[in-house]
Parts: structure tokens; C-alpha cells; sequence
């Protein structure tokens, strides 16, 4: 089996979305109590003899518990639209997995990282470090309630080699895969999977990171034809 | 249930994608119930349970007897894993049909014996760093 296998990371998209929204919800709602608060103080204070010890502390609580709310709201509006904006500049992240030699434990693949479609021209020499992850989750139920746990159960450094081509944040990776770590596995419940975490440095721009979810076939690397087995599940 | 069997594995250890034989032998089957030799797996720890039956096989229905098996473990496992969150064991088993009251129902099967075994990835016997 010849080709590639090309994965994009989109969570940054999901989190900044996600980060507008509940702090355009959070953020807003503080500021509606918080002018509310407002509006009831000063009209206490414009008919004086009403409220008197009580009403000015309880005043004081909801001024304090509104400001909590639209502050976590407008960082979360900040930080969403900040993550939005990192992935305009820098564009959509991806890795290149080729399909042969397969991702299997004790096997070595290099695939290729790229953020393509960034609105700004990159000028400095990009740094980029790189880890593999595998986690270990399981997914349970109480009552009506689903809980999911996960443990990181192995991690290890990649060796990276960054693109010299100005103007562009791209590398090499080399996935080396540990001889000695479970393959992934996929039950309804029960799971192992694997990861590419990515750090991107660039001069001048905010870190970046990209997370990249690989396939590890339960099979020991050059003892095996590289055809991977189709999954029954 | 008066059903004695005796079973066996060749290995204790199977590669995902390989075979596991074994043999079986058998005694007191006075119903002339189907003898069924199964390959599953099941997971323990805090997550809920994951079970599968991935292969079997009938071996007769004489009131004693003994046969050769070979069942065979799916290309992608899984693989049995001892991990902090939970466990994945496999197991052959010789199950029979259950009879009941007045041996009318006989949907379920019921274990009679069991055997441990454990599932590796594919080619792990032939690395030299296995």
C-alpha cells in the first residue's frame, strides 16, 4: 500500500469558537447583572433611608459576584479570538503521515508538518519541537451521567528537522514508536490512543501548538508486510 | 451440569492475525448438547465493560469425545493490556448449552472450562528485542 495519510488539526477553531461563545454568554451575563446592581444602587442612593447597613453590603456582594463573571467572560472572549487569530496568521496546521513503512510499534516514520494558508509572511527561522503521547481513557457511566478518564501512559521527544525555505513554518518529524507500549485500541469503552503534539516558536508570533491523533497498528515493525489490516470496528 | 471437559492450548500466547490451537477432550454428555469451543476477550478496571466473542467453533454433540481446534485472533486484536485505567484479558473457553427447568430453555451457553491466554502484537515472536 503506497500514498499518505494527511491529518489536520482543527481543535484551535474549535477552541477559540468555543472560547467566544461561552465567554460572549458568561461575559455578557455578568455585565447585565452588573448593570442591574447598578441601576438598583443608584436608585437606593436617590431615595435615601431605604436599604440602609444590609442593602449596601448585599449592593457590594452582587457588584463583587458580577465583575467575577464579565471578567472570566471577557478573558475567555480574549483568549478565543486570540486562538482564532494565531490560526488565520498561521494557517491551518497539518502532518503528512506516508501510508508505508505503517506506524507500529518499534517503527520509525517520518512524516512531514506544515501550516499552509497563514495571512502573514513568517521571516524569522521557525522552532518546532515535537512529543509522541499515548493515552490511556476509559469511558464509564453513574446514574444518567457519562464520565470519560484518561491517563498519559508513555511520551516521548521527536526528533524534528525544521524546513530551512524562508517564509514558511514546515519540518520533518520522525514518529519513532516504542517497542515496549501497547498498540492503539479502540473498544466502545475502553481506548488507547496516540498523539503528535506539536510546538511551533516563530519570532515574533505567539507559540503555537498543533495535537495530531496517529494510528499505531499492532504489529512489530519489519517483521510483517507493510499492508495494514482493515479494522472490524 | 455433569459435563467434564479437559482443555488445553498448544501456547499460552497468541500474535494478533495468528492461530491458536488446542485441544479438547470431553465426558458426560448425557444431553447430547453441542460442545462449542470459544476465543473472547473482556476488559476490567473502571471503565465499563467491553466483551466480544471473536471466534468459535462446534466440536460435536457425542456424549464424550475429543477434538483438535484452531480459532483465530482478529488482525487488530486488541492485543491484552495491564494498564493504570484497566485491564484486557483474553480467554478460550468450552462452553455447552444451558439447560433449565425442564429443559425447555436452552438459549444461553454455560462455561465448563476455561483457559488464560494472552494476545501479542503481530510478529512480536520473530524481534529479536521482544
Amino acid at each position: 500500500m503506497s500514498g499518505t495519510q494527511v491529518i489536520v488539526d482543527r481543535s484551535r477553531r474549535g477552541r477559540g469558537c468555543l472560547g467566544i461563545g461561552c465567554g460572549t454568554v458568561f461575559g455578557g451575563a455578568g455585565v447585565a447583572f452588573l448593570v442591574g446592581v447598578v441601576t438598583m444602587f443608584t436608585d437606593g442612593l436617590a431615595s435615601p433611608g431605604q436599604g440602609g447597613t444590609g442593602g449596601l453590603l448585599f449592593g457590594l456582594f452582587a457588584l463583587g459576584f458580577g465583575s467575577l463573571f464579565a471578567a472570566g467572560g471577557g478573558a475567555a472572549v480574549f483568549f478565543g479570538v486570540r486562538s482564532l487569530w494565531r490560526g488565520h496568521v498561521l494557517g491551518a496546521a497539518t502532518l503528512v503521515v506516508p501510508s508505508a513503512p505503517l506506524l507500529c510499534l518499534g517503527a520509525v516514520v517520518v512524516a512531514r508538518f506544515g501550516r499552509s494558508g497563514g495571512s502573514r509572511q513568517v521571516t524569522g527561522t521557525p522552532r518546532l519541537t515535537a512529543e509522541l503521547i499515548c493515552y490511556e481513557s476509559i469511558t464509564y457511566r453513574q446514574g444518567t451521567d457519562s464520565h470519560t478518564a484518561t491517563r498519559v501512559v508513555g511520551r516521548r521527544d521527536l526528533a524534528v528537522q525544521v524546513d530551512p525555505a524562508p517564509g514558511t513554518v514546515a519540518g520533518q518529524i520522525a514518529i519513532a514508536v516504542p517497542l515496549d507500549a501497547p498498540p492503539s485500541m479502540r473498544l466502545p469503552n475502553n481506548r488507547i490512543h496516540w498523539s503528535v503534539h506539536v510546538l511551533v516558536q516563530v519570532p515574533g508570533l505567539p507559540d503555537d501548538s498543533a495535537t495530531f491523533d496517529v494510528q499505531v497498528q499492532p504489529m512489530v515493525a519489519g517483521t510483517v508486510p507493510p499492508v495494514a489490516p482493515v479494522a472490524p470496528w | 451440569m455433569s459435563v467434564r471437559v479437559e482443555l488445553a492450548l498448544d501456547h499460552g500466547h497468541a500474535e494478533c492475525g495468528g492461530p491458536v490451537p488446542g485441544g479438547v477432550s470431553w465426558t458426560g454428555n448425557r444431553k447430547l448438547d453441542q460442545v462449542r469451543v470459544v476465543l473472547s476477550y473482556r476488559t476490567e478496571g473502571r471503565g465499563d465493560v467491553d466483551t466480544a466473542v471473536v471466534d468459535h467453533r462446534d466440536l460435536g454433540t457425542a456424549e464424550s469425545g475429543q477434538a483438535r481446534f484452531q480459532l483465530y485472533v482478529p488482525a487488530l486484536g486488541p492485543v491484552t493490556y495491564h494498564g493504570q485505567l484497566y485491564r484486557l484479558l483474553w480467554q478460550v473457553a468450552v462452553a455447552v448449552p444451558e439447560t433449565r427447568a425442564f429443559g425447555r430453555s436452552r438459549s444461553r451457553l454455560a462455561i465448563v472450562a476455561v483457559a488464560d491466554l494472552t494476545v501479542v502484537p503481530q510478529g512480536w515472536h520473530q524481534h529479536p528485542g521482544a
